[in-house]
């Protein structure tokens, strides 16, 4: 009787943590299961081959201009970027299976999401709330954790619902995106440098391997870029680290970017409100420079 | 082992469940019935180890392996045992300094020759729970020096008193008379009894360190050094998470242990409630107070020699220094040195109404907490400094310190702030009642039930690791 209470107990808890987690009530979470809703639709839209699939964290979201890229570049181009807390293994799992034939697929992974077990502390109450629990097409044990943890919530989130909800506080989460999937707003503020300290872990290595695979099998073709990074002037350990990290990436598939500032810079104007998103001009320049890069790599 | 990830549970589940169903295999065909339990506990606790950190596992086996000798060696020979007892107790020692100082030396000499700072290696390398179970292995030859009882120690009970799962990486800190008893006869046997009652500890400590604990940390910052409320309040709240994230620990620890039939002292009893800084040090982290108590403060004289004062003074210096590599733990000793010295100094002159006396008591230890979480010598006296100076409590400062969170985020500090309000005044009901049961309002009744809801519902974000397991 006394193992049952437990077992109740635990399985009440975990079961109110899913509901939650499924009516995505905290406004990061809802923020990555409307942008991940959104962009999925448009993808689906573009029914013509040959499109380019731009995906990767909120870098991505808040870092390229697709319809600048279309117009340069003669072909469908959308941007799935999300939120990079749903880690590697679900931005990558949620495009994976809509990559079609003549495709050409960029990912552009922040450098944190490269150094993690694929997992981001969004992942598990994600998947839930998409309805596919331990996304990614990860190993049996993750799989249980990102299950199991799909049922538990969090304070935060619960501080972060109570203010959405009741006091309609969204902070910079809007969904609201164009028909490309590109960003509409932009939040302005001061932003102090990163750096970048973060290497390929071994299991970030082997889901970008698997990825390039099923991207090859389906005939399309798989490319990473490099994201936008302010960094403090001088940081040459940062450059580091993004040569690293580039050799490594450079083995499973071709890697875009400028050899010459590795994506790195130390003007605080390129960057909006955090030191991987980018302002509407900077969106701008990035999306001519990864056109041009891709057209070389092509060609 | 560390609770706070999910491999220790999967562990838990996938390597314990066979091993149970092993057992009813064993007994079914009368094979190794007496010995089994005991065995599967040691195999258990030991994979948990090397899967935990193969380098760290190396350390333990090597570590024990040459203390079981000399044990067995001291007991062969029991007239030399005096001798014998002191090569333990300094190899122990060197092999401690070794693992958990030789940098912090290094790094002194290097920085005294050459004028800079030198680190040959990672301090990450510290093997897990070296410093528990080096005190723990001193406790245990101690404990068989002074007993007459000449029963050679049992290989497997010896290994499993030092290595059993939920206390090798941060106690507690056993007599080998007690551990050692329960060990010899121990069975793998899940009562329905030691079920609940395990996990009603177990609750209590996931959402001490869970919910507690974990979502503290977003609220400190030890870097600060400027504005004087973010000192303060980083340092209060620094000290309720130490005691939440390491009593947490700890409860986790005496649960699992109920679970198993195994009942490990508890390690915390409600020591912010005190009111004096005597009873304190009687009230956290009791088995390592016991520990100094025993086997340094009582040999070298205790409360008898006319060295009392200064054996007190060098017993909170050697605590400060166990606590963790850096000069801070060694100012935060000798300060709670000098506060002990200043107590028995003046519990004989003025009286205290108890309120007054755990207002004080409260306040001198969350102060002391200032120098723990600082490593860094010149942000202690940039600390001190502005919040000694009148003129730091500046009240815009406030704003300033408030408008690093969104609402959201201090919502959820009024929630925990709330939460351990509710903790503590519970923990005080127990306290007071006449049975002084520690934390019995909270182990009884239904609110572990709860307590466990809660630890599923509200945990941080991200665990943290635990704080006890860097010493």
């Amino acid at each position: 009787m006394k193992i049952i209470k437990w077992t109740l107990v635990i399985i009440a808890a975990l079961s109110v943590g899913y509901i939650l987690n499924y009516l995505a009530l905290d406004s990061d979470l809802w923020w990555a299961k409307s942008l991940y809703e959104k962009k999925i639709k448009i993808l689906r839209q573009f029914t013509n081959t040959g499109r380019v699939i731009v995906a990767g964290g909120s870098g991505t979201h808040y870092g390229i201009d697709a319809a600048r890229m279309e117009q340069l570049l003669g072909r469908p181009v959308i941007n799935t970027g999300n939120h990079g807390g749903i880690g590697l293994n679900a931005i990558i799992g949620t495009i994976e299976g809509e990559v079609k034939n003549g495709d050409i697929v960029i990912l552009i992974s922040e450098y944190g999401l490269l150094a993690d077990d694929g997992t981001g502390w969004l992942s598990a109450a994600f998947g839930v709330s998409i309805g596919m629990p331990g996304i990614g097409g990860i190993g049996i044990k993750q799989t249980i954790q990102e299950i199991f943890k799909g049922g538990t919530l969090s304070l935060t989130s619960f501080g972060k619902s109570v203010m959405r909800l009741f006091f309609n506080a969204k902070g910079r989460t809007s969904n609201l995106i164009d028909e490309h999937g590109d960003v509409v707003i932009y939040i302005n503020r001061k932003v102090s440098p990163s750096s970048v300290s973060s290497v390929v872990s071994s299991s970030a290595g082997a889901r970008l391997i698997s990825f390039k695979k099923s991207v090859d099998n389906k005939g399309a073709k798989l490319f990473f870029a490099l994201p936008w990074v302010l960094v403090s002037v001088n940081d040459k350990e940062s450059r580091m680290y993004v040569m690293n990290i580039i050799s490594e990436l450079n083995k499973i598939a071709p890697v875009l970017y400028n050899k010459e500032t590795l994506g790195l810079y130390d003007n605080a104007a390129f960057f909006s409100d955090t030191p991987l998103h980018n302002t509407k001009e900077t969106r701008a320049t990035r999306s001519l420079e990864l056109v041009e890069q891709l057209n070389q790599a092509i060609n | 082992m560390n609770f706070a990830t999910f491999t220790f549970w999967w562990f838990l589940i996938v390597v314990g469940v066979p091993i149970i169903a092993i057992k009813f295999v064993m007994l079914k065909i009368n094979l190794w019935r007496d010995q089994y339990d005991r065995f599967a506990l040691l195999i258990f606790s030991l994979l948990l180890l090397c899967l935990t950190t193969s380098y760290g596992f190396a350390v333990f086996l090597f570590d024990v392996s040459i203390n079981f000798l000399l044990i067995r060696i001291m007991q062969r020979y029991e007239k030399n045992k005096k001798p014998i007892a002191i090569g333990i107790v300094t190899f122990n020692i060197l092999f401690l300094i070794y693992f958990k100082y030789i940098l912090f030396f290094n790094d002194v000499i290097w920085s005294v020759i050459n004028n800079h700072t030198v680190v040959f290696a990672n301090s990450n390398a510290l093997p897990v729970g070296i410093s528990f179970y080096t005190f723990q292995i001193i406790a245990i030859m101690a404990d068989i020096y002074k007993s007459k009882q000449l029963d050679k120690v049992n290989l497997i009970d010896y290994f499993n008193s030092l290595v059993f799962f939920p206390k090798l990486a941060a106690g507690p800190i056993e007599k080998w008379p007690e551990i050692s008893s329960q060990l010899k006869n121990f069975r793998l046997k899940f009562s329905q009894e030691n079920i609940d009652n395990g996990m009603r500890w177990l609750a209590l400590g996931c959402f001490m360190k869970f919910v507690l604990a974990d979502n503290l940390s977003a609220y400190i910052n030890t870097n600060e050094v400027k504005n004087v409320w973010v000192v303060l309040s980083s340092t209060y709240l620094f000290g309720f998470k130490l005691y939440f994230d390491f009593a947490g620990y700890s409860f986790i620890a005496v649960g699992l242990g109920k679970i198993l039939n195994i009942n490990l002292t508890i390690n915390f009893l409600s020591p912010y409630l005190v009111s004096n800084i005597q009873e304190f040090w009687r009230r956290w982290h009791v088995t390592l107070m016991n520990w100094f108590r025993d086997y340094i403060y009582i040999p070298l004289g205790g409360s008898k020699t006319k060295y009392v004062l200064l054996n007190i003074l060098l017993i909170f210096l050697i605590s400060g220094a166990w606590h963790g590599v850096g000069w801070n733990y060694l100012i935060w000793g000798l300060y709670h040195g000098l506060m002990m010295l200043l107590y028995l100094y003046l519990r004989k002159k003025i009286t205290l109404l108890k309120p007054a006396g755990w207002f004080i008591t409260f306040n001198v230890v969350m102060f002391g907490w200032l120098f723990f979480m600082t490593p860094n010598i010149s942000n202690i006296f940039s600390k001190l400094f502005i919040i000694f100076n009148p003129c730091s409590y500046s009240l815009p400062l406030i704003s300033v310190a408030i408008e690093k969170y969104s609402l959201a985020e201090l919502l959820v500090l009024v929630v925990i702030i709330t939460m351990i309000i509710a903790v503590m005044l519970m923990e005080y009901l127990s306290a007071i009642n006449r049975r002084k049961i520690f934390y019995g309002k909270l182990i009884n009744g239904n609110i572990p039930y709860v307590l466990m809801f809660l630890s599923f519902l509200l945990p941080a974000r991200s665990f943290t690791r635990f704080v006890y397991f860097n010493f």
